[in-house]
């Protein structure tokens, strides 16, 4: 599953709704649980675990993806 | 005296109806906080949750400022505050389900309020193993399912709304124990509870007594100028 599908099914929203400037600014969808379970589901499907910090930068879909690519892991 | 106030709003009046009725009274950093929301009715919550503390701070804690006369900043921490022409200081601190709207406001104490529905497919044993510590995993040894659901709504929200008081990352604070919260009596947890939805204020205890009003936002809507 592509990450913004991955994260769509989360927040259970749309998938266009999803694009790289999505954030918990711009979707209200995006709170708190659904955060955490965002961070699970992501750690999940890419077999890598955050660190606390990691989660608290995690806060738009670009920052994301910025996260994974500097594991080397491209989405 | 009364140090912090706290409204619940039933959501159950067109929230466009309110934008278009009270956009005015907002400021520069509200509107522009309200234009990143992407949908229309994430527009339309948004919009609503940053009018009604200005109506109230009006109507409630200084009738001689009006609803746009107040400035709204953010703190450094990211925490909200109104600052009437006079000076007088009100801490404020929002939450939202798709219901309701919590708002909760303070003269002389930091506050935060959080407010959550329990969800059957939210997967919390899967959160508390992952996020709290052992000591807040332990609470859930033995515990049926549907018991389970509300001491993690209790223990979420509470840490919700500590981390909005004190401008902790919520990250952080996940990983405190409930006890810890309270750090040693400086800060204060109270919860109000349903059969459906778990409210957590977390304020000074030098904050508190406070008062607890549940209005409509049809009723606020009707304070409008």
């Amino acid at each position: 599953m592509s990450l913004k599908k991955l994260i769509a099914t989360v927040l259970r929203v749309e998938d266009e709704k999803i694009t790289d400037e999505t954030s918990t600014k711009t979707l209200k969808a995006w709170n708190s649980t659904k955060h955490v379970e965002l961070v699970m589901a992501v750690e999940k499907q890419y077999g890598i675990r955050f660190t606390t910090p990691e989660i608290i930068s995690l806060q738009s879909v670009r920052q994301i993806e910025e996260m994974l690519s500097n594991r080397g892991i491209q989405v | 005296m009364t140090q912090a106030q706290i409204w619940v709003l039933e959501i159950d009046a067109d929230l466009n109806q309110c934008y278009q009725k009270g956009h005015q009274v907002l400021g520069a950093l509200e509107q522009a906080e309200i234009g990143m929301y992407q949908t229309i009715v994430d527009k339309g919550l948004a919009s609503f949750s940053r009018i009604v503390p200005r109506v109230l701070a009006s109507v409630f804690i200084d009738c001689s400022v009006l609803p746009h006369e107040w400035f709204f900043g953010r703190t450094v921490h990211g925490g909200r505050y109104l600052r009437g022409p006079s000076g007088l200081i009100l801490n404020i601190s929002l939450a939202d389900t798709q219901k309701f709207i919590v708002i909760s406001m303070s003269r002389s104490s930091d506050i935060g309020v959080d407010i959550d529905t329990i969800s059957h497919d939210l997967n919390w044993r899967d959160i508390t193993t992952r996020f709290f510590p052992p000591c807040d995993q332990k609470l859930f040894d033995d515990l049926p399912d549907s018991m389970g659901a509300q001491i993690f709504m209790m223990i979420w929200t509470a840490k919700e709304a500590f981390a909005k008081a004190t401008g902790i990352k919520f990250a952080n604070v996940l990983k405190k124990s409930l006890s810890g919260l309270t750090d040693n009596g400086q800060w204060s947890i109270t919860w109000f509870r349903d059969d459906v939805n778990t409210l957590a204020l977390c304020a000074h205890p030098n904050g508190l007594p406070f008062t607890l009003k549940k209005i409509s936002a049809a009723s606020v809507i009707a304070l409008l100028p």
